[in-house]
Parts: structure tokens; sequence; C-alpha cells
């Protein structure tokens, strides 16, 4: 299916100009996506809504911000929305027995091609992306994926991974930044347009 | 603090994971402000990683989620209207064209800080902007109940270390209000992650700090 892009970058811009039924139409197609983001980060309702809520404020706010180098408008807005969620997390001061360090189980597959088929199929251009993703985070050993995904989905700190992970502080902080440095270098491999 | 390229690509990596926190996100952030390179790091690994996040299974929002938002974007038309005195449409269409385009070719504001105060229906109250270019607080009251005549809201921002600190007293007929973003204000601003009300005897509170009941509490969120 042709991607939603060029539509979605269209009513951001209308939105930057002030145009609120374009907002409208963008989160009615992206919504979607963007709370069940919120939701698996939060894990609560309520602090998803309140999370989504912000997010999309903020996207009106600084709609005119948004250009391509930041990918497609659907990453921008899931990255503004994770950092809303890791923000709430924080001040929630949430603790770790909201994510036990098993409690990674319900994520994506990283079963290469067939991981990205719970995506929404109008995204289809992310598709490739995610596919290098999985095919990168599939080289990494079980802790160094699980360290990424609890720290990037869950909003994990440092200390909380280690917790979860029972493992020390400083073997936590090093091997988050070691598996990075290999999924980067991964990704660059295949030819992922940096 | 002198940072290698690599040290700044590991640092973004950590930001757009989440791992780093406290002290050492609010350095990089400053960081982020200074440098375009990291900026633009920061940009790239959130390209990279954002695919594993957007593999969620959709799932649809409540659908007063909307209205939630929509009462906190600026209500619509409404700008225009209160800047184009009706007296002077009626008199003189020339001037108001010329300050409806005046209006429409000033520059927007750079929100670069806001709190929305909600009731506990989610209609939003009050949404508190800080525009740090025109060093300024926006004030939008969206209305609530009045308070007898001896009382006050008073907003505070709640810095991290140390007091409250008193950004002024709130209206609660409907409207913008602008309060000047003193250094002191803006410094306590920059720690604070939370807003909250009060409500002070009339004239706002007689210490300086908060002496009556905190009705309403905002995340202060960065945008």
């Amino acid at each position: 299916m042709a991607s939603d892009q060029p539509l979605l970058a269209r009513l951001l811009r209308d939105a930057a100009a002030g145009d609120q039924r374009a907002f409208k139409r963008l989160y009615d197609r992206t919504s979607a996506t963007i709370y069940a983001l919120a939701l698996k980060m939060t894990q609560t309702p309520a602090l998803a809504d309140d999370v989504v809520q912000e997010a999309y404020v903020q996207a009106w706010y600084r709609a005119a911000d948004y250009h391509a180098d930041r990918g497609s408008v659907l990453t921008w807005l899931g990255a503004i929305v994770r950092y809303r969620a890791i923000d709430a997390l924080r001040r929630a001061q949430r603790t770790n027995t909201l994510v036990s360090a098993d409690g990674d189980d319900d994520l994506p597959a990283t079963s290469g091609a067939s991981g990205s088929s719970d995506g929404p199929a109008q995204f289809a251009e992310a598709d490739d992306d995610r596919e290098f993703l999985h095919r990168c985070l599939e080289r990494l050993s079980d802790s160094q994926r699980r360290s990424i995904r609890l720290a990037f989905f869950h909003g994990l700190t440092h200390v909380e991974l280690a917790s979860a992970l029972t493992m020390p502080l400083g073997t936590i902080k090093s091997r988050l930044r070691r598996s990075l440095a290999r999924l980067r270098d991964c990704l660059v491999e295949l030819g992922w347009a940096a | 603090m002198r940072l290698s390229p690599d040290q700044i690509d590991a640092l973004a990596a950590e930001y757009v994971v989440g791992g780093l926190t406290g002290a050492a996100r609010r350095r990089f952030e400053t960081v982020l402000a200074e440098r375009a390179d990291a900026r633009l790091a920061v940009h790239r690994w959130e390209r990279m990683l954002m695919p594993i996040a957007l593999g969620v299974t959709p799932v649809t929002p409540p659908a007063s989620l909307w209205t939630r938002i929509a009462r906190a974007l600026p209500a619509t038309d409404r700008r225009r209207e209160r800047r184009v005195w009706p007296w002077l449409t009626a008199l003189v269409p020339i001037a108001a064209a010329a300050v409806v385009w005046i209006y429409a070719t000033a520059p927007q504001p750079t929100i670069v800080q806001q709190a929305v105060f909600a009731d506990t229906g989610a209609n939003a109250l009050w949404l508190i902007s800080l525009d740090t270019e025109r060093e300024r607080i926006t004030i939008d009251t969206r209305g609530t109940d009045p308070l007898p005549a001896d009382q006050v809201y008073e907003l505070w921002a709640l810095p991290a270390a140390g007091s409250p600190v008193s950004l002024g007293l709130l209206q609660t007929d409907s409207g913008s209000q602008f309060t000047v973003a003193t250094p002191a204000r803006l410094a306590a601003l920059d720690t604070s992650t939370n807003l909250a009300i009060s409500i002070e005897p009339s004239g706002g509170s007689p210490t300086g700090a908060p002496t009556g009941p905190v009705v309403y509490q905002a995340a202060w969120v960065t945008l």
C-alpha cells in the first residue's frame, strides 16, 4: 500500500499554518499507533491519555519544526510521545514492579520480516527500516537485545535496568552503550540510509 | 565540557533510548540546545530506533482524548478576533485589514515549555506557556468558577531545589494575560517539573510562598 507520509506531511504543514481541521485529520490517521505506543510504555490507560494529550498539543505548537531529516511524520510523533511517556513515568516514580525482567515478552517479535506484520499497513514505508532493525537486533545477544528493549519500550533507567536484569550498574551502562553501537554499525553495514 | 563526536553519538543514543536521567539528561539537553551535531545525532537515533516502537499493534484511543487535545489548542479564530477591535473593523476597514495583515505576518511565539491545568473532568482551565524569545509567560484562561472577592488564584513554579516561586495571579474570566519571565522566574521554571495553583488572599500571598490550599497541579513539560 502506498505510504501515508506525503499526506501526513501535508496535514502537518497545514497544521503549522493554524489549520486545526488538518490537525484533526492527522490525529485520526496517527493516533491509534501513537496511543498504542503510549499504552505500551506507561501500561496505564489514564497515564497514556495524559501522555498522548501532551504529545499532540506539543506537536501542534512545534508543527513548523518538523522537517524530512526527522524521518517520517509518524517517527517524529512517535519520538515526541516517547519522551513524554519517559517524563511521565519518571514523574509517577513508578517502581520496578511495573515491568519485570521478563516483561518484554509482549514486544514485537524479532523474527525478521514477519515481525513487522503488526504495523498498520498504511505505514508500509516504515517496514523496510523495521526489517533492517529486526535483522540487526537478531545479531545481538539475548541480554543486549533485552536491555535495549526494556530501556526503549518501558523507559527503564540505568538503575532500573540493573535491578530488572540483576546486573551491576556499571555493567548495564557499558552493555547498553555497546549494544547500541553494535546496532548502529549493523544498520550502517546493511545500507540503512543515515 | 568538550565532547568528541563519538561521545556525542553515544550520549545521543542513550538519550533517545531513555537511559539518561536526572542531571545527566539535563546536561545533555543543554548540549542539544547548543550543538547542531548533537541534535543531528539524536534525530538519527530516533530514525534508527523508532521503527521498533512503531511496530506496536494499533489501539484506538478513547473518543474523549481528541476532545481533551482540542480544548488545549488555541480557540479557533479567537486570536484574530481579539486583535481586530470591532469598532475599528466597522469604521476603518482598510486599517483593520492592515492590522490583520500585520498579525498574519507576525512571527508566531516560540513556545518552549507548557502546562495545562485541567479540572477533574479533563476540561482545560488554564494553559501556561513560556515563550523564551519574547521572555514572557502567557496565561491563557479558559474560564473557571470565580472565587470569593477576597481570594485569588496564584500560580507557582516548583523548582527542584528551594521554595516555590510566584508566577503571578490568575484571572478566572476567559482570555489571555502575559507576565514577564524575569530571570528569577526563568531559573525556577528551568528546574520545575510541575506548576501549582494555590488560593491566596486578594493581592496574592503575603509571604511570597503559598499560604492557602494548593488546588491544582500540572506537569511543566518541555516542548
